[in-house]
This record gives C-alpha cells, structure tokens and sequence, in this order.
C-alpha cells in the first residue's frame, strides 16, 4: 500500500513504548501493532486524534504517501 | 425465537432429511444392482415406488442410463443437504463471514444448478423414451423440480456473492484501528 505509517518512527523519537501508548490511546496492544506493521486497513479519526495528543505531534507525522 | 436458538434446531433437521436422501439414494442403488445382477423384477419396485419395469423391458441400455442418471441426481441431492450441514457446523453469528462458509455455499448453487440441469436432461430423455410407447410416467414425477433447483442455484450463487463481499468488509472492518 502506498501509506506508509510510521508510528514506530515517531514512538522512537518520543522514548514510548507500545505498552506506554497503549494505555495513553485506550487501543488494545494486538490493534497498535496492526497499526504499526502496516496491515491495517483504515485509521479512525478518533484513534488518529488520540494518537497524535499522545505522541504530541501531527497526522503527517505518522502518516506518509509514497508512490509505489 | 433467538437465531441461537434455532440454528442447531435447524442443524437437526438437515442431519434427518440428509440422513432421509441418503437412505433414499441408497435404496435406489441396491434395487438397481439387485435388478441387474440377482431378480429383473426389482425393477418393477426400485424404492420410492419407481418402476422402471417397462424401460427394462425395452432397453437394457437405455435403462442403466436412466437409473444411473437417477443415482446421480439423489446423490447430489444428499451432497446439497450435506453442505447445508457443513454451513451451520461452521456458521457463527458474532462472525458469520467466513471463507468456509462461503466456499459451501457456492458449492451448494453448483450442485444445485448441477442437480437442476441433470433432471432437465433425464427429463427430456425419459419423454423421448415415451414416444416409443414406454410408460415413464412414474419417473418423470420422480425427477420433477428441476425449475425450482435451477432457480435455487441462481438465488444461492447471488447470496454467495453477496458473501464474498461480506468477507471483504468485515475484514476490512477487523482491520480498522
């Protein structure tokens, strides 16, 4: 898929773990992972919205479009 | 009442008409061997009050084709019910969109659709066999409802269809964080 997310790059940048944003954002620990190895297939905005307050930084942060 | 509650109800009543159709082909088939091999008079009662007597008498042939094509109705009748067993074995409501139960009951519409075809065709034979003077008319009611499987085929392909997409949306609503 040409949306790379990169919510590991972020969480790096930001020192937190999964188990730390997992309980920040209330997402179980099985959908950040989905969320973070790629294989999900869409994002809520309201997990979006919690995920970028908890890491303190902007969709396009965790979000990316590159062409195939 | 509850579609819990039901479902094994149901379940139940496909294992006894399975069971029935079973028994039913399974007749059949003995009757046939033994009016080929031990008494021709079998023909003359081969189960489910079908007499084929007459067509014996007129052509050997042409009555092991017919039995045949008979057997092979009832058998893919049997393998119909059989996958409507299959369907609530595998069915759960929490998550009904499964591959499993998708791929029965798209099997279920080509059995059906072959069952359909297959009494259409002994259908017409038995009435060309007819012209010669061979009374078939108990056979043809022993194959009619070849409309209603056609048609079943076609309701049962469109709801496997409508299936697949189930699938690919609760996947994609399993998939969504």
């Amino acid at each position: 898929m040409p949306i790379i997310v990169n919510l590991d790059v972020m969480m790096a940048k930001r020192k937190m773990s999964l188990n730390e944003l997992s309980e920040k954002v209330e997402v179980t620990l099985s959908n950040l992972s989905i969320l973070k190895t790629g294989k999900a297939k869409a994002v809520r905005f309201s997990t979006l919205e919690a995920i970028c307050k908890a890491l303190d930084c902007q969709p396009g942060d965790i979000l990316e479009f590159r062409e195939e | 009442m509850k579609a819990e509650k039901t479902l094994p109800l149901l379940q139940v009543f496909s294992w006894i008409i399975y069971i029935g159709i079973s028994i039913k082909t399974g007749t059949i088939i003995i009757s046939y061997l033994v009016s080929v091999f031990i008494n021709p008079q079998a023909s003359a009662d081969l189960g489910l009050s079908l007499d084929l007597s007459s067509l014996m008498e007129f052509n050997l042939l042409y009555y092991h084709f017919m039995l045949s094509w008979v057997i092979v109705i009832w058998m893919l009748k049997a393998s119909i019910m059989y996958q409507v067993i299959q369907i609530f074995n595998k069915l759960k409501l929490v998550q009904p969109f499964t591959e499993e139960v998708y791929s029965h009951i798209y099997k279920m519409s080509q059995l059906a659709l072959s069952t359909g075809l297959l009494s259409y065709g002994a259908y017409t034979f038995s009435r060309w066999i007819s012209k010669f003077g061979v009374d078939l008319s108990n056979l043809q009611e022993f194959i009619s409802g070849r409309a209603e499987f056609l048609f079943m085929a076609a309701i049962l392909f469109v709801i496997s269809q409508v299936f697949k997409r189930g699938i690919e949306i609760q996947s994609e609503n399993e998939l969504t964080i």
